[in-house]
C-alpha cells in the first residue's frame, strides 16, 4: 500500500538539510535508534523463534533444528542454514519494474544490475550467513552429537513481512534472538556395537545407530548462541553518518556500512555496499560508534528476552499477531 | 546514542473506548455472514454453498436487502473534488501520471494546468516537450479530482491557485480512510512557528513550511514557481513535531483533522515530550491515551 518510490528533489532537499542540522525528520538526532520491539516463542511448532520490529520493518524469524549427517568435510560439525524470504510487497521496487537498478541503490545490495526479488532475498541470506555466522561467533562442533553420524541441522527461516529501513538490522536482531530462543534436544546415541550389528543386518546399505530424544522440555541445552553478533547498518548521506536509517533516508545514502558487532563490542564483520566511496579516516570513529551501539543493542536485547523468559520451556502467553 | 528496545504491549488505548459499536459485526476473509431470505450479496463477499462468505475484512453493513462488507482499509477510491497529494511516477502521451495510493494512477493531463504567466492558450507541442519543466518524475504536488470515469480512473487538475509542486517539508502517508472530506485540507496549523499542512484524501499528507499567503497566489500560481527555502532548525523542529503526530494518530487509526492534529501536537509540547521521544510506541501509546482523556 505505502510505496517506497523515489524522493521528489525537493524531499530529498528538506532531509539532507536535515542531516546537516543533525536534525532527521522523525526529530531524532545522527546517532539516534528508534526502539526495536521484540518478540521471542511466537511459533509454537518450530524449535525456537522470533518477531522484530522497528516502525515500517516486520521480520518474523523461524529455527528449526533437525538430526542429520555432518558435512563429509567436517565430520565433527553441525550445519546452519539461513534462509531469507521476502513477502511480495517488500520487493525492491525497481525490480518489479524490470530492474531499473536506480530505485533500488538505497537498499543494501541494491544497484546490482541482475537483482530480482529472489535475487535479494538469497543475497541478504547470504550476507547474514557471512557477518554473523562466521566461525568465530558461532562454535559449529557443539552441534554434533556423534561425529561421522549425527549432527544437527539447523534450519533458520527469516521471513521479512514488511521493510521500511534498517532491514539487515532487524534480521541479525531476529536471528540472534530466534537463535537464544532455541533448544537444542537432549539426545542418546545407541552405542557403537548396536550399529554395527544392524549394519550386517542391513547389507550394503549403511544404516545408522537408533537415538532416543528426551522429550521433557527442561532436558534440552541451549543453543550456543550467546556469541553471535548483530549487524548495526551506518549510512552516509551528505558525509555526514546517520544511524538506523528509514527507507527514505537509505534512499539518500551514498553508500552504507553494515558492522557486525558482538556482546563484547568487537567487531567480527564489516560489509560495505552503495555506490559511493567512504572516507576511511571517518570509519575508524563508525566502527568504534557501532562497537558501543552493538554492545548497547545485545545488552537490552537479552534484557527483553529474560523479561519474556526466552528459551524457557514454560507455556506464556503470547500476543503473536494481536500485539499492538 | 539511546538504543532501546521493546516488548510487545497490550491492546491500543483504543480498544475499550471502542470504535466498533456492539450492534455491527466486525468479519474476516471466509467468514460466514448471516443473512436473512431474499438479501442482495453487495460487494466484499462471495456466495459459496448459498452461504454468504466475506472476502475482505471489514463491518458487516446493511442497506434494506442489500447486505455488503465496508473494508476496514483499502485503497483511495476518487471523487470529484477531493484535494489530493500525489508523485508523478510517468511523463508521457501529454501528461503525468500520478502515483495517488489508488487501484491505478491517476493522470494529469497538460490542458488541466495552468501555464507560466498563467497564459491561456492552446497547448502546443513545444509545451509537451518541455512538461519537465513543470513537474518531473518523483516531484510532489497537491492536485484535485476533477472528473472520475466509471472505471475508477481519476482526472486531476491544477487549475487554481493554491494547488501546484510542494517543496520544503515532507511526506507522511496514512490509511485513506483516516481522511475524511473536511472544509479546508491546506492549512497552516497555528503551532510556534506555524507549519503548512496539505491533508490528501487519498492519505498522502504534506508538512512543510507554511503556504505564502501573497496578493499575486489568489491571482493565479504557477507550477515552478514554489521555491526551495532554507528551514530554519526551530521551524523544522515544529514541522517534524507535526509529521510525528500525524503518525502518531495514524498507528492508532485515529482521524485527522486540522484539530486533532493540533490537539495531539500541543498535548505532547504539554508533556515536554521531545521530538525524537515520538518514535517511541510507548510514549506515543500515552500521548493518545491523553489526547482520548481530553476529547471525552
Amino acid at each position: 500500500m505505502l510505496s517506497q518510490s523515489t524522493l521528489s528533489p525537493a524531499e530529498r532537499r528538506f532531509l539532507e538539510d536535515g542531516v546537516r542540522q543533525g536534525f532527521r525528520n522523525d526529530g531524532r538526532g545522527l546517532l539516534d535508534y528508534r526502539p526495536y520491539t521484540v518478540e521471542t516463542g511466537i511459533l509454537p511448532s518450530t524449535s525456537g523463534s522470533s518477531r522484530v520490529r522497528s516502525f515500517g520493518t516486520d521480520v518474523l524469524c523461524a529455527v528449526k533444528v533437525d538430526m542429520g549427517s555432518p558435512p563429509a568435510d567436517k565430520p565433527d560439525e553441525g550445519v546452519v542454514s539461513v534462509n531469507v524470504e521476502c513477502s511480495a510487497s517488500v520487493a525492491p521496487h525497481g525490480e518489479l519494474e524490470g530492474g531499473s537498478s536506480s530505485r533500488a541503490t538505497g537498499r543494501v545490495g541494491g544497484g546490482r544490475r541482475d537483482d530480482s526479488g529472489e535475487g535479494w532475498s538469497a543475497y541478504l541470506g547470504a550476507l547474514l550467513d557471512d557477518l554473523c555466522l562466521p566461525p568465530c561467533a558461532l562454535d559449529k562442533k557443539a552441534l554434533c552429537v556423534s561425529p561421522h553420524v549425527y549432527a544437527w541441522h539447523v534450519n533458520v527461516d527469516i521471513l521479512l513481512l514488511n521493510a521500511a529501513g534498517g532491514v539487515l538490522d532487524a534480521m541479525s536482531l531476529a536471528m540472534r534472538s530466534a537463535l537464544r530462543d532455541t533448544t537444542l534436544p537432549s539426545v542418546s546415541v545407541g552405542s557403537r556395537d548396536e550399529w554395527e550389528e544392524e549394519d550386517t543386518a542391513d547389507g550394503v546399505q549403511q544404516s545408522k545407530p537408533p537415538f532416543d530424544v528426551d522429550e521433557r522440555p527442561t532436558a534440552g541445552t541451549p543453543f550456543p548462541a550467546q556469541d553471535i553478533p548483530v549487524c548495526v547498518t551506518v549510512g552516509q548521506v551528505c558525509s555526514h553518518y546517520v544511524w538506523d536509517m528509514s527507507s527514505e533516508e537509505e534512499s539518500c545514502a551514498e553508500a552504507q556500512v553494515t558492522v557486525a558487532v558482538d556482546r563484547n563490542g568487537r567487531c567480527v564483520a564489516v560489509h560495505k555496499s552503495g555506490m559511493a566511496s567512504i572516507d576511511p579516516t571517518g570509519l575508524l570513529q563508525v566502527l568504534k560508534d557501532a562497537g558501543r551501539v552493538g554492545v548497547e543493542l545485545i545488552k537490552k536485547l537479552e534484557a527483553a528476552m529474560a523479561k519474556l523468559g526466552t528459551g524457557q520451556p514454560v507455556v506464556r502467553e503470547r500476543l503473536g499477531f494481536m500485539a499492538a | 546514542m539511546n538504543v532501546s528496545i521493546l516488548t510487545p504491549s497490550g491492546p491500543s488505548p483504543l480498544d475499550s473506548s471502542g470504535g466498533i459499536s456492539s450492534q455491527q459485526q466486525l468479519v474476516m476473509p471466509g467468514q460466514v455472514i448471516p443473512t436473512h431470505s431474499g438479501y442482495m450479496r453487495g460487494h466484499g463477499t462471495t456466495e459459496e454453498n448459498g452461504q454468504l462468505i466475506a472476502t475482505v475484512c471489514g463491518l458487516v453493513e446493511q442497506v434494506s436487502a442489500l447486505i455488503y462488507v465496508r473494508p476496514l482499509r483499502s485503497r483511495y477510491v476518487g471523487e470529484v473534488g477531493d484535494v489530493i497529494v500525489g508523485r508523478v511516477d510517468e511523463i508521457g502521451n501529454g501528461r503525468w501520471y500520478v502515483e495517488v495510493c489508488s487501484s491505478q494512477r491517476a493522470q494529469l493531463h497538460l490542458a488541466a494546468i495552468n501555464l507560466p504567466g498563467s497564459v491561456q492558450r492552446r497547448r502546443t507541442e513545444e509545451d509537451e516537450k518541455e512538461m519537465r519543466r513543470f513537474l518531473a518524475e518523483g516531484d510532489i504536488l497537491s492536485t484535485e479530482v476533477q472528473r472520475v470515469q466509471s472505471d475508477g480512473l481519476i482526472l486531476l487538475h491544477t487549475r487554481s491557485a493554491k494547488y501546484g509542486k510542494l517543496e520544503n517539508g515532507c511526506l507522511v502517508q496514512v490509511p485513506p480512510q483516516l481522511v475524511r472530506r473536511q472544509a479546508s485540507h491546506m492549512v497552516n496549523l497555528p503551532c510556534e512557528p506555524p507549519v503548512g499542512v496539505v491533508l490528501g484524501n487519498n492519505g498522502y499528507i504534506w508538512v512543510g513550511l507554511p503556504q505564502r499567503e501573497s496578493a499575486r497566489d489568489t491571482i493565479n500560481y504557477a507550477l515552478g514557481e514554489v521555491t526551495y527555502q532554507a528551514v530554519s532548525p526551530p521551524q523544522r523542529q515544529a514541522i517534524c513535531r507535526v509529521r510525528n503526530c500525524i503518525a502518531a494518530l495514524s498507528a492508532h487509526y485515529l482521524q485527522l483533522t486540522p484539530q486533532s492534529i493540533m490537539d495531539v501536537y500541543s498535548a505532547s509540547v504539554r508533556g515536554k515530550l521531545e521530538v525524537s521521544s515520538l518514535t517511541n510506541p510507548e510514549v506515543v501509546r500515552d500521548l493518545i491515551r491523553e489526547y482520548i482523556k481530553t476529547k471525552t
